[in-house]
């Protein structure tokens, strides 16, 4: 099934690890914590493959202002929804990029410019192209100790691709496995992440 | 440089003494102005035969009072909102401004005003606009409404005309909606430029002023101008004035501000009203309101006060023109209206917040405007140069770095 690509908003700022991606409220509906985007250049640059790991809705003095009012006008609250105009930011974690048609897991050697569109990936075959090679996960690792929650990240990806690829269980075990072996010294995160995995995906049938 | 305040320490002691005094002063007078009040609160005849002989008596130049326009409600009692109506259009709009410097790269200014159509009761999202204007010499010179000008002045005048003709054109503009419309002004209604100002501009932006008013009339929407912490002291110098008949009255002492101690309408009615409650209506009594009433009767203006918030003289003046303020089911649909506007954030319309956020161009949107003016110059292979006084301020007033060691 081909889905066409819905931009969820452009880029505010990125580096070589990550960028920020600014959206409007109305195009919050679609993307979550743990989701796959790309930052999708127009011209001949590479496309930049991330997970969103933080979603930050900022506030203001008007803002503050009308929470402490009993029961805000629904007028008010839509105006503030509409048209004002602060952005919703979304933090992405790099983890892999694409050039012409190579995928490569890694660091990108470029980061996006402000503006470049960023798209959500819900397209099975191409989220299904991009985790056949789980590589990626050793880049999600590497912010353990950041501010990224590496294993709740983990949990909410693994489910939203097991879904985006038809429940695949035979992908989400080996995800499972390949994180165990990465995690072998790493019992803080690989404890919590399975318990957590095995609640999110029963069907999986892990037993921690 | 960093201010020196040992060098200022005597005179704010000076200073803190006499605003002491000043206060007892204020506190004695407004003692005696709510006593005035309170003789003549429904004695309407004798305010209006009193205050006629008043105007014939003053200089019409500098006399500034006031009179009830209705006779039904007394006037040291306030007068509480009724419910709002279930559904109303509520214009509001402001203006902002960048004017002509000439030590900026370019010569050049900038009016940008700011609409919102709220649509009370609706649950729907208001309406916005915006509205920039750029104009740089040679702009359109052979139209003489649209020459280039370095008078800031002038750039605030037509500023003002432009917030009143948005305003004009939202309210033609605005979604249908049911109940009443209102259009909102973040300033008086009685409009006058300030004196110094081009003689023949400020006439043409008050003409221009007043036919905006009277479009909205014919629009069928009511007009108000919310005016935040007013100054105005008309109804002080009616009550003054009703001693016309006391030995030693003299009227070219109603012109003297050390009469009032300090004291506004707004100190007056502080202890009377509750909030959401407003004064009655009174008549501006003016040189300058003759003026609109000789234009256009309808556009005569008058004015009630109103509290907003509980805190002391959280008080605003609202201008209303006369045929709103004659007929008394417009009066309380416009101090409904406005109080529940107030209620939003707790003692400013919402509206009128809205307007200004929306109109104002801050010093990023100005620094943004210049560069990519100054780019596209670029692309022509031209410069654009600071003057050497400006850049040694920013360099001056530039923020500071640290080495930030190992």
């Amino acid at each position: 099934m081909n889905r066409q690509a819905l931009e969820i908003g452009r880029v505010l700022r990125a580096s070589t690890v990550g960028f920020s991606v600014g959206c409007r409220v109305n195009q919050l509906s679609a993307p979550g914590f743990g989701s796959l985007v790309k930052a999708q250049p127009a011209e001949a640059r590479e496309t930049i493959y991330g997970l969103i790991y933080n979603i930050n809705i900022d506030d203001d003095q008007l803002i503050r202002r009308l929470v402490m009012v009993e029961s805000p006008r629904q007028e008010v609250i839509e105006d503030q929804r509409r048209n004002r105009l602060l952005p919703i930011e979304m933090s992405v974690l790099s983890i892999g990029y694409q050039l012409y048609d190579q995928l490569t897991y890694g660091l990108p050697p470029r980061p996006p410019l402000n503006l470049d569109p960023v798209t959500l990936c819900q397209d099975p075959e191409e989220v299904t192209r991009f985790t056949d090679n789980l590589s990626y996960l050793r880049l999600i690792l590497r912010a353990a100790g950041s501010s990224v929650p590496v294993d709740q990240l983990l949990v909410a990806h693994i489910n939203d691709v097991y879904l985006i690829r038809g429940k695949d269980a035979a992908w989400a075990l080996s995800a499972i496995h390949e994180l165990i072996e990465l995690l072998r010294s790493n019992y803080d995160i690989l404890i919590p992440t399975l318990e957590a995995l095995s609640e999110a995906v029963p069907e999986l049938e892990l037993s921690v | 440089m960093t201010l020196e305040f040992e060098q200022l320490a005597s005179s704010m002691d000076k200073m803190v003494q006499e605003l002491s005094r000043q206060q007892n002063r204020q506190k004695a007078q407004l003692n005696l102005v709510l006593e005035q009040l309170a003789a003549y609160a429904a004695s309407w005849e004798e305010i209006e035969e009193k205050i006629g002989r008043a105007v014939v008596l003053a200089d019409e130049k500098y006399y500034r009072s006031a009179v009830p326009l209705h006779h039904s409600h007394p006037l040291d009692q306030g007068i509480p909102p009724s419910n709002p109506p279930i559904q109303a259009t509520i214009v509001a709009c402001d203006g902002s401004q960048i004017v002509p410097d000439r030590h900026a790269p370019f010569l050049y200014y900038l009016i940008n005003i700011g609409t919102i159509a709220y649509y009370h009761g609706s649950g729907d999202s208001p309406d916005v606009f915006t509205a920039p204007t750029l104009k740089y010499p040679g702009a359109d010179e052979l139209d003489e409404d649209d020459l280039f000008t370095l008078n800031s002045a002038l750039v605030s005048l037509w500023r003002d005309r432009f917030e009143i003709e948005a305003l004009q054109d939202t309210i033609a503009k605005a979604r249908p909606h049911t109940g009443p419309q209102l259009a909102i002004l973040d300033q008086r209604l009685l409009y006058w430029p300030a004196s110094g100002l081009p003689g023949r501009e400020g006439q043409k932006v008050v003409e221009a002023w007043q036919q905006a008013m009277t479009g909205i009339r014919e629009a069928g929407a009511c007009l108000a101008g919310y005016i935040d912490r007013p100054g105005k002291r008309s109804v002080l110098t009616m009550l003054h004035s009703l001693d016309i008949d006391q030995p030693g009255f003299k009227v070219s002492e109603l012109y003297r501000s050390a009469l009032y101690a300090g004291l506004s309408d707004i100190d007056l009615y502080d202890p009377i009203l509750a909030p959401g409650e407003r004064s009655p209506v009174f008549l501006d009594i003016s040189q300058h309101n003759n003026t609109f009433r000789g234009r256009d009767k309808e556009n005569e203006v008058c004015f009630f006060y109103l509290r907003t918030g509980e805190g002391k003289r959280q008080l605003a003046r609202v201008d209303i023109p006369m045929w709103v303020a004659r007929n008394e089911n417009n009066v309380k649909t416009v101090h409904a209206l406005l109080y529940d506007q107030c209620a939003i954030l707790g003692s400013y319309p919402y509206v009128i917040t809205r307007a200004d956020e929306i109109a104002v161009v801050g010093r990023r949107d100005q620094e943004e405007l210049e560069n990519r003016i100054a780019l596209r110059l670029a692309d022509l292979g031209m410069e654009a140069r600071m003057t050497a006084k400006q850049q040694s301020k920013e360099f001056a007033r530039g923020g500071k770095t640290r080495h930030e060691g190992y």
